[in-house]
């Protein structure tokens, strides 16, 4: 990141540094004939930042003096497909008061305008399959940022009355989810997929109000021990005094960690889902079962995904529909990287309503010449440059490296991963790409999920080779019965 | 033509309480124009690459609005080299689609609907045309030359006044930006039009036809503006952007895409003085735009009256109250930058009104927005379904009304000092964070200003606050937008009952 010169006390300098050589020689005619000087770089370590503390708490720590700021990432294990049956929405709404519903040493207005006060920044959150902290505060407020966090993280109040507030809140929030057609999708295609199953039930204005002050207060006592967190903390700190401090913040660490297992898989039950909306597009998912991680197939499939959808303008999908035909502004596809349980291979898109079918008729097109004939050597060798040319980027700062591996960690992918990432896409063929091709892209099994209006996408449904309307089983349903859904 | 002959180097040092940040920015201009800032960073293995072009939507008078962001879409569709196996064996195709469409546009002109049959025939030898041309057409070479050299964050954005052409690049590789980009700036073609329209209508459909509170804002924005350009959506009005020419975005791309109107700035780990030289390299030969950029002359006349826009549908119930301040540079923007501190935050005038105390709304807030000519301060929140919008317009306004009365307080006024010295700490985290922010300051007057910025806010006095709000936050003169929930009494929705 920028230099940081702290003995300078000028307040500009302009300085002349004399005219510009004479110009080099001339650009190539073409730039596949610039060449370029040789770039090495490797994946860093994790390991030179990571430390077990004295009691037990797992950390990556990094000192990074560029800039006055401290930032802290912890990975916390839970998730909403933990959230008990009947309770869906308390992980969110039990991390979110965390935060906003005071602590035993500050009050939570006063927490607010402490926060507010010295700019620092605290979000706590809850994804699928983890819960996530984030801190951030400018380097001179990190004693007082440390015990905010101790107070948060460990000395929740839940008090009573933001207890009722964020109730309140979280069911407005509800009301509204449904607003934008692509949250339907989303909801609507992981109820196909995965229907009666955890990672699909939606918190509901019942849940929400069924949740009282002590299932927050055993939900936080349950997820927020030290054995369940591991913590990724980075800027302009000493190492040593941090890590005494997190020593003396976290608990002593007793019992493991929480379990991440699931018995979450795929089971579509329909081919087609409509969810009817009066919309001027469609909104489109396709989707196949995938794998659980760690899988053998992962980096054969990724090179795969890039070259179907995921490569933005190059990969097939988007020639085809958008480039070619102009029907979409947005088509993609997606092969979940899933540690919990198996994820998806899905195709998405939205087109006019009148395009549907024809959007749908080209995609598949796509995916069979790619059964029929496989990659070209080409697509294989720009996919290959795609993802190991552009690794580097993903490594700007040592932030970056320990919240990489704090997640890695958590998700216990090996810590090699990241070094040895350039040669597992390098050793891969367009075989090994086929290969995974035919075992996970089966069109005809594929499950499809449409969020638009039925009749205009049926009046158009008229196509030989693809008909929406005689896949079966199917059901049709409205924005409202989404939730109802098993 | 050369490079000015002199490499500035400034060293400026934002002095943020106890520790300064040094930032060391190299600029440069060619003869022909083009502006250069490069900062370096031996830290990371990249560099950010981003070429800006002072031209958006304010530039686009009636009938052209969309035009700058189509451009964002053809600028991918190459050259005369780029994307193309055999571009003289193409043009011809090139020029028969540009005559079909001129019959189509006369047509339409005669204001025959596109069912027409002679619409329908002419539409149809489009699509063959187009489908002969691609026998020559390098589909997307640009976009697999960046990736297949380890591109990331590559794209473009479009906005009111600057339009920007990103991507980040491996530190060996930013030759590749300056061939990509000197050959995108000096020989532009504009393929595969037709098809491209029909993307850029789907992108339209998806931003506004289909997302309630999108449509709500593009209407609100074009009641509030009455005379300048930024009433116009940065996409287009959808008639617009179906009556799109290749001629027409021609001659608009001759008129702004040029190196006198453009900057370049490069972050990462790169040698600012070869960065010049390889830029003059490739871009000196490249004409200023002849005739000169014309510039937008419209000014919004001062505001008269209330402006009251309320639209129901099925979103978020929401209040905006939208009021004019002026251009960049004036010196009361930095005190309503105060204001919006003081009103925004959890433990903000406006959260804590709205949402703890009276408990009507989830969310409130208020932004300050920057403009070129004419700025706009915004004051808003997001209700209940079962509150009533009239009542929490009058709390607002009464909020309001306190700050126009009496200062702030030193506890306000340090808590946004700090808020401010944080944010301007955390920008600097990113390499693309820092370019849009040199050349954001660059459009508005000089990159210099990002440094004075904290200063400027430091220097605020809380006893100025009062005047300020009552100068411009005048509800008499407001725009005020009202959005209403479709079915507030629906709460059951969200459980899945029947209402």
């Amino acid at each position: 990141m920028i230099s940081r010169i702290a003995t300078i006390s000028l307040l500009t300098a302009l300085t002349a540094t004399g005219s510009v050589q004479a110009r080099d020689a001339k650009p190539p005619s073409h730039p596949s004939k610039l060449t370029y000087d040789s770039l090495v770089w490797q994946a860093p370590l994790g390991a030179p930042y990571r430390t077990t503390l004295s009691n037990g708490l797992r950390t990556y720590i990094a000192e990074d003096h560029t800039l006055p700021m401290v930032e802290i990432v912890g990975e916390v294990r839970g998730g909403t497909i933990f959230d008990p049956k009947g309770k869906e929405g308390l992980g969110g709404l039990a991390v979110g008061l965390m935060r906003t519903g005071g602590t035993k040493k500050y009050p939570a207005d006063s927490l607010d305008a402490l926060l507010d006060r010295l700019a620092i920044r605290l979000s706590l959150g809850q994804q699928q399959s983890v819960i996530e902290f984030r801190m951030a505060f400018l380097s001179d407020y990190t004693d007082t940022a440390l015990g905010i966090l101790e107070q948060v993280l460990f000395h929740p109040a839940f008090e009573q009355a933001k207890v009722v507030k964020e109730k309140t809140l979280a069911i407005e929030d509800i009301r509204h989810r449904f607003d934008n057609p692509e949250p339907v999708l989303g909801a609507a295609s992981t109820k196909a997929m995965y229907p009666s199953q955890a990672n699909s039930r939606l918190p509901t204005e019942k849940s929400v109000t069924g949740i009282v002050r002590t299932d927050l207060v055993d939900f936080h006592k349950r997820a927020f021990r030290t054995a369940n967190i591991i913590l990724a903390v980075s800027g302009d700190l000493r190492k040593d005094t941090v890590a005494s401090r997190l020593s003396a913040i976290f608990p002593k660490a007793t019992a493991p960690a929480e379990s991440l297992v699931t018995d979450i898989k795929p089971r579509p039950a329909e081919r087609l889902l409509i969810v009817q909306r009066t919309t001027t597009q469609a909104y489109v998912r396709m989707g196949l079962p995938l794998f659980k991680r760690p899988n053998p197939d992962y980096y054969a499939v990724t090179v795969l995904n890039l070259i179907l959808g995921d490569g933005g303008f190059t990969s097939r999908l988007t020639t085809r529909v958008r480039s070619d035909e102009g029907l979409t502004y947005s088509i993609h596809s997606n092969a979940e990287s899933n540690y919990a349980f198996p994820g998806l291979l899905t195709i998405t898109f939205f087109t006019k309503t009148a395009t549907t079918s024809r959007a749908i008729e080209l995609c598949l097109e796509e995916v069979r010449k790619l059964l029929k004939d496989g990659i070209t050597d080409k697509e294989l060798s720009d996919a290959k440059a795609t993802l190991i040319d552009g690794f580097p980027s993903s490594f700007r700062n040592v932030g970056d490296v320990v919240e990489k591996y704090a997640w890695n960690e958590y998700y216990a992918r090996p810590d090699s991963i990241f070094v040895k990432y350039p040669a597992e896409i390098r050793r891969l063929t367009r075989d090994d790409v086929l290969r995974v091709a035919k075992k996970y892209l089966k069109p005809d099994s594929l499950t499809y999920v449409v969020v638009g209006d039925t009749a205009g996408i049926f009046a158009a449904d008229t196509l030989k080779a693809f008909s929406l309307r005689a896949l079966a089983p199917r059901k049709v349903i409205t924005t409202d019965g989404v939730v109802g859904l098993p | 033509m050369s490079v000015q002959g002199l490499l500035g180097v400034l060293c400026l040092t934002a002095v943020l309480q106890a520790a300064p940040i040094d930032l060391t920015v190299h600029y440069d201009s060619l003869e022909n124009g083009l502006k250069i800032l490069v900062v370096r960073d031996t830290n990371v293995a990249v560099v950010s690459c981003r070429l800006y072009y002072f031209v958006g939507s304010m530039y686009e008078g009636p009938g052209a609005t969309g035009l700058s962001h189509m451009y964002e879409h053809m600028m991918f569709k190459g050259t005369r080299t780029l994307g193309t196996t055999d571009y003289k064996k193409e043009e011809p195709f090139i020029e028969r689609l540009d005559s079909l469409q001129t019959r189509i546009e006369t047509l339409r002109e005669q204001e025959r609907t596109p069912s027409d049959s002679t619409i329908a025939s002419l539409s149809k030898q489009i699509s063959s045309t187009l489908e002969k041309q691609r026998a020559f057409i390098k589909k997307d070479e640009i976009w697999e030359l960046y990736q297949n050299n380890g591109g990331t964050n590559l794209n473009a954005w479009t906005g009111d006044d600057m339009t920007a052409y990103i991507v980040t690049l491996p530190r060996n590789k930013v030759d590749l930006f300056y061939w990509i980009e000197s050959d995108r700036m000096r020989d532009p073609v504009l393929r595969e039009f037709p098809s491209e329209r029909d993307v850029v209508m789907e992108e339209r459909r998806m931003r506004y036809d289909n997302r309630p509170i999108s449509r709500y804002f593009e209407r609100l924005n074009a009641l509030f503006y009455i005379a300048h350009p930024y009433r116009n959506p940065t996409i287009g009005w959808a008639s617009d952007i179906q009556s799109f020419t290749r001629a027409r975005l021609e001659a608009h791309v001759k008129q702004y895409y040029t190196p006198d109107n453009a900057l370049i700035v490069l972050v990462g780990n790169i040698d600012p003085q070869k960065a010049v030289r390889d830029v003059d390299k490739y871009f000196s030969h490249i004409p200023r735009a002849n005739p000169p950029k014309q510039e937008v002359v419209t000014r919004e006349p001062a505001p008269v009256g209330q402006t009251r826009f309320v639209m129901t549908e099925d979103a978020e119930p929401r209040i905006d109250m939208m009021f004019h301040i002026p251009g960049y540079p004036s010196d009361d923007l930095f005190k309503l930058d105060v204001v919006e501190g003081i009103l925004n935050g959890r433990s903000g005038r406006l959260y804590q009104r709205l949402v703890e105390k009276e408990q009507l709304c989830t969310d409130a807030g208020a932004s300050n927005s920057f403009r070129l000519h004419n700025g706009e301060f915004q004051v808003w929140a997001t209700l209940k379904n079962s509150s009533d919008p009239a009542k929490v317009e009058k709390l607002i306004i009464d909020e309001m009304a306190k700050l126009g009365a009496k200062p702030p307080s030193p506890a306000e006024m340090e808590r946004n000092k700090n808020n401010i010295r944080m944010g301007f700490v955390s920008g600097l985290q990113s390499l693309e964070g820092i370019s849009d922010r040199l050349a954001w300051f660059q459009r508005l007057d000089s990159w210099k200003d990002m440094f004075l910025y904290p200063d400027r806010i430091a220097a605020v006095d809380a006893q100025s606050i009062p005047a300020v709000v009552t100068k411009y936050l005048d509800p008499t003169v407001m725009t005020i937008g009202i959005l209403k929930s479709k079915s507030p009494q629906s709460d059951n929705k969200a459980a899945g009952k029947k209402p």
